[in-house]
């Protein structure tokens, strides 16, 4: 299995109109110029780069969508892209769609009251999807860890009044479920959460542990190591989403074949 | 799926530890209930997953028992997956005395686990599996990536 497209094959999704009227293309050859650009959807459309290198260049540039063809196509992920092109602020609503096709969407509030585990049962029983199961596993660890998230490090990172809950929406298609949890805190650091996963992939989960009170440091990690597609977005102070969007029902070696993708939703305020 | 569990019982005088549920952050309030005896035996069998918060407890549990042997048993994929992935996640007073190995069945959509014993099925460098079982006439192929999987069995 290799999900790498040609040149050719890339540069043919590049000249798409519906692509080029909104999104502003470059390779890696053309990233320095473009690091000096501050175009919302500049995408890097690549293939073949590690897990580690796909977020260093997100970090470390001024880059905020690396996109590579995987399990959920390069073409997909550039037309949902797309339909934020005008809107971005969207992406922080329930009606927001990942998959055009999907079969299945629900959403389910929860607050730091709620049991998690009674929340990812809920989904599970939503999906259709034993719990327990080694081919559901990945989907399962990440619901309860972008739950964590919103329950106590969201309301720990500066804001504490919010009486909202907050809402797990659950996207599923043929081959792909999209996870995303959107808190009313708005208190993600988005950078850090790059460098905590960073952190990981460079020394190792033992090495990266925070043993001092509050999260383990270790969740974006697992969130990231299972994604196919990350999408972060941070309204600081008002609301946050991470959404990640994973396959299903494949075995553990396909994961392996998994290119990553990153994409950040602009609020305006993440890099000053 | 409940949150994490833990039964103390004696077997013959020797303290087996039964872990059920995800090991998250409630592993926090058992901590207590683990002494450091000579030898402890800790069942995974129940353990349904492991998140980012129980890794952490799990290795504080692991260190607060540094003077006891430890004989974890039946211990489930997830399990496997922390000790293959997490420095000191499985210390060296620790020995991994069975463990399951999941494989799938593509036609039937059925999943199989199949329990590998120190000793019969592995040793501390050996490993013997097969890449395909049969049972009722289904053929189940091996669900994991294997170089990853038996990583922590040293070869």
């Amino acid at each position: 299995m290799d999900f790498r497209l040609s040149q050719e094959a890339r540069q043919k999704i590049i000249d798409r109109p519906a692509l080029k009227k909104n999104i502003e293309f470059c390779c890696l050859t053309q990233s320095e110029k473009a690091r000096g650009l501050k175009a919302n959807f500049l995408v890097i459309l690549e293939d073949g780069f590690s897990e580690l290198q796909v977020l260093e260049f997100i970090i470390y540039s001024n880059i905020r969508n690396f996109v590579q063809n995987s399990y959920w196509s390069a073409v997909d992920k550039l037309a949902t892209l797309l339909s934020l092109a005008d809107k971005q602020n969207t992406f922080f609503e329930e009606q927001f769609c990942l998959f055009p096709d999907a079969e299945m969407k629900f959403t389910l509030k929860f607050n730091a009251e709620t049991d998690r585990t009674q929340l990812t049962k809920e989904a599970f029983a939503n999906m259709k999807m034993s719990i327990g199961s080694n081919r559901t596993a990945h989907i399962q660890q990440t619901i309860d860890e972008l739950a964590m998230n919103a329950q106590f490090t969201a309301p720990n990172s500066g804001i504490t009044q919010n009486s909202r809950d907050s809402i797990l929406i659950i996207e599923k298609n043929k081959t792909l479920v999209g996870i995303s949890v959107v808190d009313y805190y708005g208190t993600l650091d988005i950078n850090k959460f790059l460098k905590k996963i960073e952190h990981c992939l460079k020394f190792g989960k033992g090495e990266s542990i925070n043993y001092s009170q509050g999260g383990a440091g270790l969740g974006a990690s697992i969130i990231y190591t299972h994604s196919d597609l990350i999408m972060l977005g941070c309204e600081k102070g008002k609301r946050t989403r991470v959404t990640s969007v994973l396959p299903y029902n494949i075995n553990e070696n396909n994961f392996s074949y998994i290119q990553k993708s990153i994409c950040i939703i602009d609020s305006g305020d993440i890099y000053e | 799926m409940n949150r994490c569990q833990v039964k103390n019982v004696k077997n013959n005088g020797v303290s087996e530890f039964i872990i059920s549920g995800s090991i998250d952050e409630s592993l926090t309030h058992y901590l207590d209930l683990f002494t450091g005896e000579q030898v402890i035996i800790i069942n995974l069998d129940e353990v349904i997953s492991i998140n980012s918060i129980g890794i952490r407890e799990w290795i504080k549990l692991m260190n607060k028992l540094e003077s006891s042997k430890i004989k974890l048993t039946k211990c489930p994929k997830t399990f496997i997956d922390q000790v293959n992935m997490v420095k000191g996640f499985l210390p060296s007073n620790a020995t991994i005395e069975s463990f399951y190995v999941p494989y799938f069945s593509d036609l039937t959509n059925q999943e199989k686990k199949i329990l590998f014993v120190n000793g019969k099925q592995f040793k501390e460098d050996f490993i013997n599996y097969e890449k395909t079982i049969t049972e009722g006439g289904i053929i189940f192929q091996i669900d994991v990536v294997v170089s990853k999987y038996f990583k922590f069995i040293k070869v």
